[in-house]
């Protein structure tokens, strides 16, 4: 188990393997991706409340999830970056900051364009939507830091240590609408006997979930490859690799 | 196709926020892919030097 995990934080195994996984990764995305979109616009039906805007919920729900779980994995990711020293580790910190960014934004625009037709408004302070800007600014400050330090071992340490205190707003932005009065809908039940989506609605939910899911890996693995080419541009086994281009 | 694209007149607020979110996803994909080709352009600018 350890043999194999010390070989897979090898920069040269894992730009290797994960190569052969990105055209496989993309296809399972674009499919689901195609398959939600046409689930959730055209075949699940209107909502007896919110009507056609409730129909934000598969692209914006997935993207909520997103900026939370990637920041999980980055979080995890610098623990092991601290703990072990692993230079992998310190390249999936550093590219998940940039994928979670954008996560968290598109959860944010996509917030703000379903709260006006349903609150009336496109921003409130409430407890939810705050928690989620401070993890963009979080996401934010990790970026900064691999632009400001210049040595990126350094600078891998530095986002690491952020990146754990950081956690702390996960489970935040989770209870926020429990812990406090929010104008935000509760969080979803969806391990229950009787769950708060109907399956008509859910179903095309679980498949943009999942494709979002897909899509994370793949550019994570694409970014992460990038990353390593690049650090690793001076070694004989880039420069072998680049031969066969 | 009208009605579709009206959506009860949450049709702006709707194709907007998938407009913008699939053209992100896009983008950050395709940049992502001409990073690599602009990495192993250096890289081989440096090896010719």
């Amino acid at each position: 188990m350890w043999k194999y995990l010390h070989r897979l934080s090898s920069l040269k195994y894992c730009y290797e393997w994960s190569g052969k996984w990105v055209p496989w990764l993309l296809g399972v995305t674009a499919v689901l991706m195609l398959v939600g979109l046409y689930w959730g616009l055209l075949v699940a039906p209107t909502d007896y409340q919110q009507g056609e805007s409730y129909r934000i919920m598969y692209i914006h729900v997935p993207s909520a999830w997103m900026s939370m779980f990637v920041y999980a994995v980055m979080a995890g990711a610098g623990f092991v970056a601290l703990v072990w020293k692993t230079k992998l580790s310190e390249i999936i910190v550093s590219e998940c900051a940039v994928i979670g960014a954008m996560f968290t934004a598109l959860a944010l625009i996509t917030g703000m364009l379903w709260g006006k037709p349903t609150w009336g408004t496109y921003w409130l302070w409430d407890a939810r939507l705050t928690s989620e800007l401070i993890l963009l600014f979080l996401y934010f400050g990790i970026i900064a830091i691999h632009s400001v330090i210049e040595e990126p071992r350094t600078a891998g340490r530095v986002a690491s240590i952020l990146a754990i205190i950081g956690i702390i707003n996960i489970p935040i932005i989770h209870y926020s609408v429990t812990w406090w009065s929010s104008l935000h809908q509760p969080n979803m039940q969806l391990v229950s006997k009787t769950p708060s989506v109907h399956p008509s609605m859910l179903y095309p939910l679980l498949v943009m979930a999942v494709a979002f899911q897909m899509y994370f890996v793949s550019l994570l693995f694409i970014r992460m490859r990038n990353e390593i080419l690049y650090r690793e541009r001076l070694t004989k086994w880039v420069k072998k690799a680049l031969a066969g281009h | 196709m009208q009605e579709l694209l009206i959506l009860d007149g949450k049709g702006f607020y709707v194709w907007s926020a998938y407009a913008i979110t699939m053209i992100s996803l896009v983008v950050a994909l395709v940049s992502a892919s001409m990073r690599k080709k602009k990495i192993i352009k250096e890289i081989d600018e440096s090896l010719e030097q």
